[in-house]
């Protein structure tokens, strides 16, 4: 299978894509072989069964009291001008403007007594997304990296995380390779996915690039390349 | 002839176990006159006018009119005076050699790596050393010079030029996280900081005098642009003290914050009595306790008129500020804030243990130094009783320190690791080449700190003019230092290799952002300066609109103008210093690795998906490549298929090809033309060695 034909539109063959082109361009080992999807790791004892998370973080977003916080108990002052209405589960309200969510509210677990004493927004963000105060001399990781640290690799390749509408990452404390894949404009995707030309003068650079690139990777086969290759191997 | 010379001799001794150090002739070079090529052994003393003052092996000086000898003698005096003589720059080298060799006989191994042969030599030390690669004629220029002392004069001369300043930049950059808000609310901007940076590294400023001014700067950053590096901790007292200890004394004590050090000897009591000696800096206009804990002190503006804070409000509600309404006086008020982002000291202020920490909340400790010979309050302030303590040749740790740190740049590993933290007492006995070491400290002690003079002797040692070793070392602490070590090319050397192949070596002098107008906007004279005076410094704090957006810079002449640098789309095509720090956005820059500038020495070298896609089908790549760029176009003088092939090799790879490089290239280039330029280009540009340095 030639490497330019890869680079078509399916999510998964653009995924394989990405995964040859590192190993062209850097001599990136593929060991999982080729077309093998990575085992996803099962979850543990206690843990929880879903494989993949969403996770949207409303800086500066709606305020609790309008939404999910929005109950008959509160006192007219802090309500404002949003009223609470009922849901399909008694006991449970939402704020006028969810009428829709309402009918749904038997499958969301409301979470309303997590709150920091923090006032100040980058050291409450800080908190929020990490579970840490923050500190000037170390940075903690986000959610992405620590899950990956703690279930492991799933992807050979990609980050096991995204971070969308930011253009850097890291990983915190953690190794490096443990950084979410960065997305900064959610409508562009994975930046820089579009090939300079056509795919078949593609195809011919990523030969020439092989056989020129050839010698120096043999040489230094134990040396800084093969680190950086396995960490790009791994790209977590 | 004589470099080998002496390098086979050092071979020989060290390697017979006899004397590290052998003989070292007193005259640092042989001079050629003109006339009937006869030779003489001395030492470049100075110029006189037109002559030059040489000092003879008999130790005697004399003048001699300098266009006696050769041009090539008369270009390396003319160096020599402005970088200075190497003699004592050859002897520490090979002291430096003669250590590394014993240890390598220790540790069994036969010798140092292969010498360096000379199309590699070009590309390492451009990149060491200005921290991009060469252009094509600059390594055609070295390839081909016929001169005996080339690489010595290749070293001094790029020493000598604006480019090594960027590139210790980057490395400063990184270990003291220079940014240009760090996040603090607007108005509050570090240029000056970061400006003061870069003109005392191009300077070549003593690195023991540029912490001592960081020390016990005063002021804000208009007044004395080192006080960045306290106030770019400000608010976070403990944290400024942490970041103080890993950077400027290695040791990382940020845990006995809390607790006392698990491994190391540090207790709490150690940590706030070290951290005392910032107890009584007052940063920016907060509230401050005073002794005894009793109430607070809502600080005016320091170093001001009791009523100034007053008057310069009710100047501005005249000029039709409403302060009362939040939205009219939001840029009014940062431009104060701006102007009390300062650092002053003051006798009444204590720095308690925060309520958090349980044991000792509250307590208020006396200052102690932790290390090395006890600190000397005599009359001084606490600040400037550290700041003497810390760089007091005495305190052989804060030498050995920067050198460690320097010797990393140069061979790609510290001696000592981690290079911010290694432990006060016994970190000998985990460190083989504690020696060399040892040495280096008093190298950089000897060399009065200057940094270019110590790179100088680091980049003449045999040790560093090897081959990059061939296999990752496998424990940090073990490396034997055969050699340097194969390593990735730092983001910022990455990028302004880029920078070269787009625009050449005037990339060296494009400048972006600088700092100076900042720093004129707010050094503001309490006490002198008229409020019209300020006002007018006010205006030139809305034309800069927090920095944000088209920095203001201010020409020579003292016009505002906004900063007009290359651009490609939104990016800017200047070296990385130049930029904003960090670099903004989605940029090349982070995507390679460049540290956010939150933590010290954060910067990164692993590989990534993401770095080979922007390679290959960047915005930046389709520049370079593309049939008008400067890579492309400039080979359309040459006829040849061989030449152009050779030619691409010289600007991307700064080497020849070999044999089957070359067929290969002319293959693809009679089969597709132009076309096939612009592939040669781009395979070159995707493959590992141009990113990597051997």
């Amino acid at each position: 299978m030639h490497i330019a034909e890869l680079a078509g539109k399916d999510s998964f063959s653009r995924r394989f894509f990405m995964e040859k082109s590192a190993k062209t361009a850097l001599g990136v080992g593929i060991t999982a072989g080729a077309g093998a999807l990575p085992s996803v790791a099962t979850a543990q004892d206690g843990g929880g069964k879903a494989k993949s998370l969403i996770y949207i973080y409303m800086s500066g977003g709606m305020s609790h009291l309008d939404t999910f916080d929005c109950s008959g108990n509160k006192s007219k002052d802090s309500l404002g001008p949003t009223e609470p209405i009922s849901t399909n589960v008694p006991g449970i309200q939402l704020g006028q403007n969810l009428p829709k969510l309402a009918n749904h509210a038997d499958k969301l677990a409301i979470i309303n007594s997590m709150n920091s004493t923090n006032g100040a927004h980058d050291q409450a963000r800080y908190w929020m997304l990490t579970g840490y105060e923050k500190l000037a001399t170390i940075v903690h990781p986000r959610m992405g990296p620590m899950a990956q640290e703690l279930l492991g690799k799933r992807n050979e390749v990609l980050p096991d995380s995204v971070i969308v509408g930011q253009s850097t990452s890291n990983a915190g404390y953690l190794d490096p390779s443990l950084s979410p894949l960065p997305i900064a404009d959610p409508s562009g995707g994975v930046p820089n996915t579009m090939l300079l030309t056509e795919d078949s003068r593609f195809k011919r650079r990523m030969e020439i690039a092989n056989k020129l690139g050839k010698k120096f990777m043999d040489k230094f086969q134990y040396g800084g390349p093969q680190s950086y290759i396995e960490s790009n191997a791994k790209l977590g | 002839m004589r470099g080998n010379l002496i390098r086979t001799r050092i071979k020989i001794a060290a390697f017979c176990g006899l004397a590290a150090l052998v003989a070292i002739p007193a005259s640092a070079r042989t001079w050629t006159r003109q006339s009937d090529k006869k030779t003489i052994e001395a030492e470049f003393v100075r110029f006189d006018g037109d002559n030059m003052i040489l000092k003879m092996s008999n130790g005697r000086e004399i003048p001699v009119p300098k266009t006696m000898f050769t041009k090539a003698d008369q270009e390396a005096a003319e160096l020599f005076a402005k970088i200075g003589d190497n003699t004592k720059t050859l002897k520490y080298a090979k002291q430096i050699d003669g250590l590394l060799a014993q240890n390598l006989v220790r540790a069994g191994i036969k010798s140092f790596n292969e010498p360096l042969p000379d199309d590699l030599f070009a590309r390492r030390v451009y990149l060491d050393i200005l921290g991009r690669i060469p252009t094509r004629e600059e390594f055609e220029a070295f390839a081909s010079s016929p001169r005996p002392n080339k690489r010595q004069e290749l070293i001094d001369n790029l020493l000598l030029q604006p480019g090594r300043a960027h590139h210790l930049f980057n490395y400063f950059a990184d270990m003291y996280r220079l940014h240009g808000d760090a996040d603090f609310p607007q108005g509050i901007r570090f240029e000056p900081y970061i400006q003061w940076w870069k003109d005392s590294l191009a300077n070549n400023a003593k690195y023991d005098e540029m912490v001592h001014q960081m020390v016990i700067a005063e002021g804000n950053m208009g007044h004395n642009p080192a006080a960045g590096f306290l106030l770019r901790d400000a608010g976070m007292e403990f944290d400024a003290f942490s970041n103080f200890g890993q950077v400027m004394l290695g040791i990382d004590i940020s845990c006995a914050q809390c607790h006392d050090h698990p491994f190391d000897k540090w207790t709490m009591d150690d940590f706030y009595e070290m951290a005392a000696f910032f107890g009584q800096t007052q940063r920016t206009l907060a509230r401050y306790q005073t002794e005894g804990g009793m109430g607070t002190v809502m600080a005016k503006m320091p170093n001001a008129p009791e009523n100034w804070k007053e008057q310069m409000d009710a100047y501005a509600s005249q000029q039709g500020i409403n302060l009362e309404n939040p939205q009219d006086a939001r840029q009014y008020r940062y431009y104060i804030s701006a102007l009390g982002w300062n650092l002053t000291d003051d006798e009444e202020r204590v720095t308690p243990v925060p309520p958090n920490i349980d044991e000792i909340a509250g307590e208020v400790h006396k200052p102690r130094a932790l290390v090395g010979k006890t600190a000397k309050m005599g009359g001084k302030t606490r600040r400037e009783a550290l700041a003497d303590w810390l760089v007091d040749t005495e305190n052989s740790r804060f030498a050995m320190v920067i050198a460690n740190r320097m010797w990393s740049r140069a061979f790609g590993r510290a001696i000592a690791e981690p290079v911010h933290d290694f432990p006060a007492e016994g970190w000998d006995k985990n460190v083989p080449q504690a020696n060399v070491l040892r040495a280096l400290g008093n190298v950089m002690i000897a060399v009065d700190y200057d940094l270019r003079e110590f790179m100088r002797i680091i980049y003449n040692t045999q040790a560093y003019q090897t081959v990059a070793t061939l296999e990752e070392p496998s424990m940090a602490r073990s490396y034997t230092f055969q050699g340097p070590i194969l390593r990735r090319m730092r983001a910022e050397q990455a990028w302004d290799s880029l920078m070269v192949l787009a625009h050449g070596s005037e990339i060296d002098t494009i400048k972006g952002r600088d700092g100076s107008f900042i720093k004129n906007y707010l050094d503001v004279d309490f006490h002198n300066d008229s409020l019209d005076e300020i006002w007018a410094k006010y205006q030139m704090f809305l034309s800069n609109r927090g920095g944000r957006a088209g920095m203001a810079m201010m020409s020579e002449s003292g016009e505002t103008m906004t900063a007009n640098t290359p651009r490609l789309g939104g990016m800017e095509l200047i070296r990385a210093a130049e930029m904003e720090q960090p670099a903004p956005g989605a940029s090349l820059l982070d995507t390679f690795g460049q540290s956010d500038r939150m933590v010290t020495d954060e910067h990164t070298f692993d590989g990534s998906v993401p770095q080979v896609l922007a390679l290959m089908n960047g915005t930046v790549t389709d520049y370079l490549t593309g049939s008008n760029s400067k890579v492309v176009t400039e080979l359309e003088v040459l006829d040849a298929p061989e030449d152009k092939v050779r030619a691409i090799y010289f600007t991307m790879l700064s080497r020849f090809p070999d044999d089957e490089e070359q067929a290969t290239g002319v293959e693809i280039l009679d089969e597709y033309g132009d076309d096939g330029i612009r592939d040669l280009a781009w395979a070159l540009m995707n493959s590992p060695e141009f990113l990597f340095v051997q």
